[in-house]
């Protein structure tokens, strides 16, 4: 969760972007790579007076709609895409390489002062284990989508107003709305790009092809 | 005008917070269920445990011993009767001594709870035990109870800080909170009685639940470490009944229950092939007072010494008191005239040899670790030792 809060402050400090969808603004290489649309790793936490709980129906709305719009949007700009098969039988490298993949965002997302700081530290890779996704799938690229929101109900709204009638201090609001897309050349493991914006409801359909079109107006596919 | 606006909400906020308490009195399950409505909390529930549930099938942490893991899920349909299809069982490698059932069906057994059980028996009834927190919705009532203590705790804080008494609002939250454990420790209970009944059901011995408990308890008394010592449950915060107390519980229901005889030789040959690494990562906590009660417990029934004076001999040289490497050279003496002695108790052996100063002794000893281990992973080490120790190559 840690790399949502980061990539939360990345969009307070305005390095987030906004722009059309890819399919507008570039146009796909003679030759262009086969990509591997994986089921994106979504959470959606309702958060109410009686505490933090995560959401199936809007979890696996989101996880829908950011997976059919990446596939989508990534198709119409020209190439070719295979959603990643989640009711197949893996075999246990392939589940290694996935929560190996979760480390790596994870890393990859710290903040590393002796490094330079905040995405200072992308010059990790998955290795070449990578690799199992494209002899499965056939595929030169995977696109990982990671999203997490927290989304406050009315009572705890109301309940930080009482708490501010009472005390002075109102609490702050612990809305959060971040994803982050991510290119892994299936090939040497390395990560290729990564990219973060903020807000957006992935819920809402027009939302979550807004977030996609973000997300990849800075992920420059080949 | 801002003010009225204020306690208006306030008012507002109370409200809708309270109307989000939620019953804490579930029906019990019927074969089969799954929540359909992915907008319940129950089905969030399920997400999230199916959702662990992948991580730990990939997480390299499940005892792979497929005669094991047949046995302990049949022994867990053996309980659950009807619902066996809806539970999938995985045995842990963890020294911890537990097991858990989430609302979906998964449930944990760790390896502490294997090496610690003597007989089916005991098994069977920590199985009963955690189906019925299965069967009557536990985890779901219990997430409900904290829910409600998380909302109580807010409402009656903010009220009290509204009224001047903002340095008293933690009174509250303990208030609270322990109405949650309070009711955590209820289920418990429920789960011990009810667990016990169906493992007597199925034809096993129903002072095996007062019996795995003391034999607990007893390891909990021994332990080197203040923390271990005093975890025995209960209190106003605690989320299980104390130890004493559920033994006394369950020895008194069992009173009236049949107990036939159990039968530890078949329980041990199960656990057998596993109980050298299981013992191994007990010793490398170094809570040598614990350990050593269980080691001596496993030793009673006579079999498997040389597995288990080896780690006792290891618990020995790790806790290092006055008079300890004489007792671990002795214990690894008696443990390699048993046929199951493994290999390191004449590294062992060696390892004590050498500190001593006696050299043809530990060089002889590590010759023998090494006839015994040829693929011993530290061969070229032991090799160079031997070579320093005698002067000649092995």
């Amino acid at each position: 969760m840690r790399r949502f809060f980061c990539a939360a402050l990345m969009g307070a400090l305005g390095m987030g972007v906004s722009g059309q969808a890819l399919a507008e603004d570039t146009e796909a290489p003679a030759d262009p790579a086969r990509y591997l649309i994986m089921e994106p790793n979504a959470q959606v936490i309702f958060i109410t007076t009686g505490g933090a709980e995560l959401r199936a129906d809007w979890t696996a709305a989101a996880t829908e709609n950011l997976w059919s719009h990446m596939d989508d949007q990534v198709g119409t700009a020209g190439y070719d895409t295979v959603l990643f098969d989640t009711e197949a039988e893996q075999d246990d490298a392939l589940e290694q390489l996935l929560l190996l993949y979760e480390l790596v965002a994870i890393s990859a997302d710290s903040v590393m002062p002796h490094k330079g700081g905040f995405r200072a530290n992308q010059e990790i890779t998955l290795g070449q284990t990578a690799s199992l996704l494209a002899e499965a799938y056939d595929v030169d690229r995977a696109i990982f989508v990671d999203h997490y929101s927290q989304i406050e109900s009315g009572g705890v709204f109301l309940t930080q107003v009482m708490i501010g009638t009472a005390t002075g201090y109102t609490p702050p609001s612990q809305n959060i709305r971040a994803t982050t897309g991510t290119v892994i050349d299936l090939e040497s493991g390395d990560i290729l790009e990564r990219n973060s914006v903020v807000m957006g409801d992935p819920r809402d359909l027009n939302e979550s092809a807004g977030i996609i079109s973000r997300i990849l107006r800075d992920l420059p596919l080949e | 005008m801002i003010r009225r606006l204020m306690t208006l909400g306030a008012a507002a906020g109370f409200a809708i917070s309270l109307s989000a308490c939620a019953s804490t009195n579930m029906e019990a399950r019927v074969v089969g269920d799954r929540p359909m409505d992915l907008s319940t909390t129950e089905a969030s529930l399920w997400y999230q445990t199916d959702q662990a549930e992948e991580r730990l099938r990939a997480s390299g942490r499940t005892v792979e011993d497929p005669a094991l893991n047949a046995f302990v899920h049949g022994l867990i349909c053996e309980i659950s009767g009807p619902f066996c299809a809806d539970l999938r069982l995985y045995v842990v490698d963890t020294p911890d001594f537990n097991a858990s059932m989430a609302p979906n069906g998964m449930a944990v057994v760790n390896t502490g709870l294997l090496i610690r059980a003597e007989t089916v028996d005991e098994l069977a009834f920590v199985l009963g035990h955690e189906f019925v927190h299965f069967e009557e919705n536990h985890f779901l009532e219990r997430h409900a109870a904290i829910r409600n203590a998380n909302i109580t705790s807010s409402i009656l804080g903010s009220a009290l800080a509204a009224a001047g008494g903002g340095a008293f609002t933690s009174l509250t939250s303990l208030a609270a909170y322990s109405g949650a454990a309070n009711f955590s420790q209820d289920q418990e209970s429920e789960a011990d009685s009810k667990g016990l009944d169906y493992a007597v059901a199925a034809g096993y011995s129903a002072t095996a639940g007062a019996e795995i408990w003391s034999h607990f308890l007893a390891e909990l008394s021994a332990s080197d470490l203040d923390a271990v010592r005093n975890r025995r449950g209960g209190g106003i915060l605690g989320t299980h009944p104390h130890i004493e107390r559920r033994i006394e519980d369950l020895t008194a229901q069992a009173e009236t229950l049949p107990s036939p005889e159990q039968d530890q030789a078949s329980y041990r040959a199960l656990i057998r092939p596993h109980l050298h690494t299981w013992l191994a990562d007990h010793v490398v906590r170094q809570d040598h007072g614990a350990t050593l009660v269980l080691i001596d417990r496993l030793s009673e029934q006579g079999t498997d010494l040389g597995v288990l004076l080896n780690a006792r001999g290891r618990v020995l040289v790790l806790r290092g008191d006055e008079g300890d490497t004489e007792e671990a050279l002795e214990t690894f003496q008696t443990a390699a005239t048993h046929d199951d002695a493994p290999a390191d108790v004449w590294r062992s052996m060696a390892e004590i040899h050498r500190q001593a100063g006696r050299h043809a002794d530990a060089a002889a000893a590590f010759q023998s670790y090494l006839d015994r281990a040829p693929d011993a992973r530290d061969r070229a080490l032991i090799e160079s030792l031997i070579i320093d120790l005698t002067g000649t190559s092995s």
